[in-house]
């Protein structure tokens, strides 16, 4: 019996994210928060539009940057060191770890500007409980951007690294 | 019955057709506009837009774009590897790397944080939940 319930369960959280639902725990707004989401709203709502703008800057330039190391630098040095027998697997596996981490990245960015969007769309005076669960779902999905950003300047660094230490092989 | 003849000459079945397509082709180019908006939204392309009103480059972004594309270098895919090769690979990488470092944190956490947007945090407020 124990087992069925848990089983529907877990069928209906399934079905709920497949539908686009935010499984994210919401915390209750406290008297205080509401106040100020109704008082700060107008506010609140130019601040996230502000960001919204700007972060389509930082995406292109920092996209634009990405593309070019990508297109200028790692393939083309990749593609050197094959003619050269020089092939290392260290940079190649980095250069397939940085594709994938753009990709995600793009993705994650497109996800994250989708819940911005709707947030500022929403009505923070008439739902302002509402309109902070989706602030705190937009504030992880800003997080999972400074952690793709980070990443790739890991992973740009590592190929740096890896160039220097071919050096010693030739 | 002078009226009716009148009527008659205006909409012969030419012309009645004549603005049946016109209709038609208004209303087809409408639902297709419309499609094509839909999956532009959808897709999420409207995201990475910047040509889209409101997003437009400023002229100082203008100005770097141009910049960086005269300095444009782009490494041989053929031709012996080097030292002197090597050097000035990672001499012209760190020009793009110093260019992504100048922006100090992307997605500053801090920029949304509840602090910021004058939210108290919940272990400030009176402890009224909603």
């Amino acid at each position: 019996m124990k087992r069925s319930g848990l089983t529907i369960c877990v069928v209906f959280a399934v079905v709920l994210q497949f539908l686009g639902v935010d499984l994210v725990s919401a915390v209750e707004l406290t008297g205080e928060q509401s106040t100020a989401v109704i008082t700060h709203c107008d506010a609140i709502k130019e601040d996230l539009r502000k960001v919204q703008k700007e972060d389509s800057r930082v995406r292109v330039y920092l996209g634009g940057y990405y593309e070019a190391i990508l297109t200028k630098f790692i393939t083309p040095l990749n593609v050197r060191l094959v003619e050269n027998n020089l092939s290392s697997a260290g940079l190649v596996e980095n250069q397939n770890k940085y594709v994938e981490a753009r990709t995600l990245f793009v993705n994650d960015f497109v996800s994250y500007q989708q819940a911005l969007e709707e947030l500022v769309n929403m009505g923070c005076k008439e739902e302002p409980g509402e309109f902070y669960d989706k602030l705190q779902l937009v504030q992880q999905k800003r997080k999972i951007m400074s952690q793709d950003v980070l990443k790739m300047r890991n992973l740009i660094s590592e190929h740096v690294k890896l160039v220097n230490n071919l050096k010693g092989r030739l | 019955m002078k009226h009716k003849k009148v009527k008659k000459r205006i909409f012969t079945s030419g012309g009645k057709n004549l603005v049946l397509l016109g209709l038609a082709s208004i209303v087809i180019s409408a639902a297709t506009t419309g499609v094509s908006l839909a999956i532009y939204h959808n897709s999420g392309d409207i995201y990475l837009d910047r040509s889209r009103p409101g997003y437009l480059p400023d002229e100082k972004e203008i100005e770097e774009e141009n910049d960086k594309q005269e300095e444009e270098y782009v490494f041989e895919k053929s031709g012996k590897i080097t030292m002197d090769v090597i050097d000035e690979y990672l001499e012209k990488i760190q020009v793009d790397v110093r260019a992504l470092d100048t922006y100090e944190k992307p997605f500053d956490e801090n920029l949304l944080s509840d602090e910021r947007l004058g939210i108290p945090s919940s272990d400030e407020g009176d402890g009224n939940s909603m």
